[in-house]
């Protein structure tokens, strides 16, 4: 059977690289002595695959992975029993068992929901200033991939934004945009075109809320996803 | 100025500094009487992999009125913004700084990790010199295999713990206790502190030398003890055993469970310091082994377990252990590590056809020296005929590389033996061809490290070869061991020539070493920071003629260094082994009969090896 399965990783360990979760996640399946399926061949490795890379540094409430088990378990009896074994830092949010009409982690995402805090001396100033940004048909930013950098208009890829001022002050963005082989609006590219079309000193902190599938005008989680299947 | 928070994304690898990890051990440090900080002198994925400090850790944190939380050496680049924001060195657990500690424990390894444990120190806002720091100041420790010579560093430490920790830590720990509730000052701590053994308390110490640099005395001061014995586990079995280990995120150099099967080596090869310092040989039993390691797997969720041990095919039921851990873990998609091979036992053995089948790393056998001349003047105890069995064996069981270890400027080493290094590769490469096997897949790695001779070893007398000598050495084997299948290896002189300077100099050293640090060397181990000039500009500038701690050869009756260290085998069978060696005499094996090198001093299980022995002996 498959599980379609979502974590987090929280600030403490924000670091770590995709192959060190991997590993992490890895070693907690044994210590859940969860029946997770082997690879054939020579080195046989736990079936556990992520979806696309988690940047480096950042925060994140909606990583996923499909499992791959030997035997069946439910989805709640496969969160508690990883929860208790999870290290500090990478948390078990949930999961649902897979059918085989449910498609592969990558092919049930296409998105990403981004919540970012900006401050600036003048945030009711930042606020309007963000409002103009993302009002515009056009939004032409400077994107960073392996490939170098270039520039590129994101404007179509921007699935939905707001913004608003939370009881500290504090200008609160969300966002939700495009996350595929085709099109990735990664969220540091995305606030470097706004700091760069407001002109002054902003302080941003960026967190990751999930990665989801746009189905008409809302979007839908993997494991909701799944749940439906 | 920039926090720590903001210079982590700025640093490679910032989850070196971010701790968290499974197994971490979490308390209120409000609530402990002792907060004990423990230093490993470089960079994490170097330090975490020490099993020695993870036995500690553990047994520290075990006791309810202590917190013990660690400490690594940043990387250059950290350490460059850590200075420049004013941020010091601080544990993972808690980011407490260094200077808040009551006691800091380091762990010396390596020579060359020397100016790292300075370094930290100083990065961590505690002064360096033992004499500088006042009432307020951490106790600063350590111990480990460098402290059998601990002279060269012996002034920056109020402490020195000579031999295994296991037990001595607690005892160190409850006296600190008492001297916070005693309000005693440092002194008459430090005073206290000489009296449990194992404990060497340099400040205590006044040390003169002769008018042509040797040593003249070594007097005790305040009663502390002549010589200071180094403390030893008699009941290995039972001795602690952590249930849990810490696992981290980012891959470390051996990320796997460490199963201690077996402690000391009977084995007395004449360069290794391990094999004397850690005498006698203890193991633990193999249902003991069974009860860690299944502790250890549920609580980690390793795929690796290696058995650690400094020979362990020495293991007394080491076929039944890797048949146990084979049947019961590899199903579990786990593979079984066995370093700390001896070349010699391979052919007596069942597991290494077992082995092939999931563990497909490299081989590294040590037959140390090229002729069978002065394989007997180490008394490394291998035969040709062993390693080309070894060898064998392991191409039959389908490895296709193989990795040779050996020394270059062993004691009475000529061209010849030399020689003989090349020679064996070559017949090694040619039965690999014998067998039919295909060309392009082989390769042997020899790699020839410059000896390095080592205090409470029989070489303790000797000086290191001269760098001519060695480049001369090295440069012969690089044309030999050309073409395709075969690499070879070598060391920096330089490095080599810098360990042998540490491994056997005095109390003078330390003011080159503090130098060094001011200067900037750290990270010396690591071939991109190491910097040979502004070494030499350290020695230059403190008046220490650095060739000559290299390369002195002491004379047998001289007073040593580290003469007033017990490491358990004595000064006279240490000599009478030095005698042996030039004359190329072997000494068997102690399991087969005692020879009397000092242990018996320290262990019940060596006086009744004695006993037997004699018995035998009148027999005859």
């Amino acid at each position: 059977m498959r599980m379609i399965v979502q974590f987090e990783r929280h600030d403490c360990v924000r670091f770590i690289s995709q192959l060190d979760m991997l590993r992490t996640i890895h070693r907690a399946l044994r210590r859940a002595d969860i029946p997770v399926a082997y690879s054939e061949g020579f080195n046989p490795q736990p079936r556990v695959s992520f979806g696309f890379a988690l940047s480096v540094g950042l925060v994140s409430y909606g990583e996923y992975m499909d499992i791959h088990l030997k035997s069946e378990i439910t989805a709640d009896e496969f969160v508690s029993r990883m929860n208790k074994v999870m290290p500090q830092g990478m948390k078990i949010a949930s999961a649902a068992v897979a059918n085989e009409r449910t498609p592969k982690i990558g092919k049930m995402i296409d998105c990403a929901k981004f919540s970012t805090r900006l401050i600036a001396d003048d945030n009711e100033r930042l606020l309007g200033d963000v409002k103009h940004f993302f009002e515009r048909d056009s939004i032409i930013i400077e994107r960073h991939t392996k490939k170098g950098a270039s520039m590129a208009d994101v404007g179509a890829y921007i699935y939905y934004y707001d913004v608003n001022i939370n009881d500290k002050g504090e200008v609160v963005l969300t966002t939700v945009q495009a996350l595929s082989e085709e099109m990735s609006v990664r969220m540091d590219d995305l606030v470097s075109a706004l700091k760069v079309f407001c002109g002054y000193d902003i302080k941003s902190n960026v967190i990751k809320l999930d990665t989801l599938l746009r189905q008409g005008e809302s979007f839908i989680s993997p494991v909701e996803l799944t749940r439906l299947s | 100025m920039l926090t720590f928070e903001e210079i982590l994304p700025l640093v490679e690898k910032p989850s070196r500094y971010t701790g968290n990890e499974l197994n971490m051990v979490v308390k209120d440090p409000s609530a402990v009487d002792i907060r004990y900080a423990f230093i490993f002198p470089d960079v994490y994925e170097i330090g975490m992999s020490h099993l020695g400090i993870k036995l500690l850790y553990h047994i520290i944190n075990n006791r309810e009125d202590a917190y013990c939380e660690r400490v690594y050496s940043p990387w250059p680049d950290m350490e460059k913004l850590m200075v420049e924001n004013n941020i010091p060195l601080s544990s993972l657990e808690t980011g407490t700084p260094l200077n808040e500690f009551d006691i800091i424990g380091i762990t010396v390894q390596y020579e060359m990790c020397y100016t790292n444990m300075i370094n930290a120190l100083r990065l961590g806002n505690v002064p360096i010199w033992s004499k500088d720091r006042g009432e307020d100041d951490p106790i600063v420790t350590c111990g480990g295999p460098c402290t059998y010579n601990p002279e060269p560093f012996a002034d920056f430490f109020d402490i020195i713990s000579i031999g295994e920790g296991e037990e001595h830590m607690n005892e160190l720990l409850d006296l600190l206790k008492e001297k916070k509730k005693n309000n005693w000052t440092r002194k008459e701590f430090l005073i206290r502190a000489s009296q449990i053994e194992g404990t060497y308390v340099p400040s205590l110490y006044n040390v003169e030398y002769t008018d042509d640099g040797f040593i003249k005395s070594v007097e005790p001061t305040n009663n502390a003890p002549k010589l200071v014995k180094k403390r030893i586990i008699e009941d290995f079995d039972n001795v602690y055993y952590p249930d849990n280990i810490i696992v981290p995120y980012m891959s470390i150099v051996h990320d796997r469970i460490t199963l201690e099967i077996m402690r000391g080596c009977t084995r007395g090869c004449r360069f290794c310091q391990a094999g004397m310092i850690y005498r006698p040989i203890r193991e633990k039993s193999i249902d003991k082994l069974k009860e860690i390691t299944k502790k250890l797997y549920d609580s980690t969720g390793y795929e690796e377990i290696s058995l650690c041990s400094l020979s362990s095919s020495d293991y007394t039921q080491i076929d039944e252990l890797i048949k146990y851990l084979t049947d019961e873990y590899t199903q579990k998609g786990v593979s079984i590590a066995l370093p700390s091979l001896r070349v010699d036992t391979i052919k007596n053995t069942e597991f290494m056809s077992d082995l092939a089948s999931f563990r497909k790393a490299g081989l590294t056998f040590a037959p140390e020296a090229g002729t069978q001349r002065l394989r007997d003047v180490v008394n490394k105890g291998v035969v040709e005929e062993d390693l080309m069995i070894a060898c064998e064996k392991a191409f039959d069981a389908g490895w296709d590389s193989v990795k040779l270890y050996f020394m270059i400027g062993l004691p009475t080493e000529t061209l010849d033996d030399v020689e003989g290094i090349a020679a064996l590769t070559y017949n090694v490469k040619e039965m690999y061809f014998a067998k039919g096997k295909k060309k392009g897949k082989l390769n042997i790695s020899v790699s020839a490290s410059t000896f390095v001779p080592k205090p409470c070893t029989p070489f303790q007398w000797c000086g290191q070869d001269i760098p001519e000598k060695v480049i001369e050495k090295q440069e012969y084997l690089k044309n030999r061991l050309k073409g395709r299948g075969l690499h070879f290896s070598w060391n920096d002189i330089n490095l080599s020539m810098l360990e042998a300077v540490f491994a056997r100099g005095d109390r003078r050293l330390s003011k080159a070493l503090a130098r060094a640090v001011e200067l900037g060397c750290h990270m010396d181990a690591w071939d991109e920071h190491f910097n040979m000039d502004l070494w030499k500009q350290a020695f230059e500038e403190t008046g220490i003629d650095y060739k000559w701690y290299a390369s002195v050869n002491y004379d047998l009756d001289a007073i040593l260094p580290w003469d007033h260290i017990d490491c358990g085998v004595s000064k006279a069978f240490l000599k009478k082994e030095f005698i042996k060696a030039f004359k190329g005499e072997i000494t068997k094996d102690c399991r087969e009969g005692c020879n009397a090198c000092g242990l018996t001093r320290y262990s019940a299980k060596c006086r009744e090896q004695l006993k037997k022995t004699a018995t035998e002996a009148d027999e005859l």
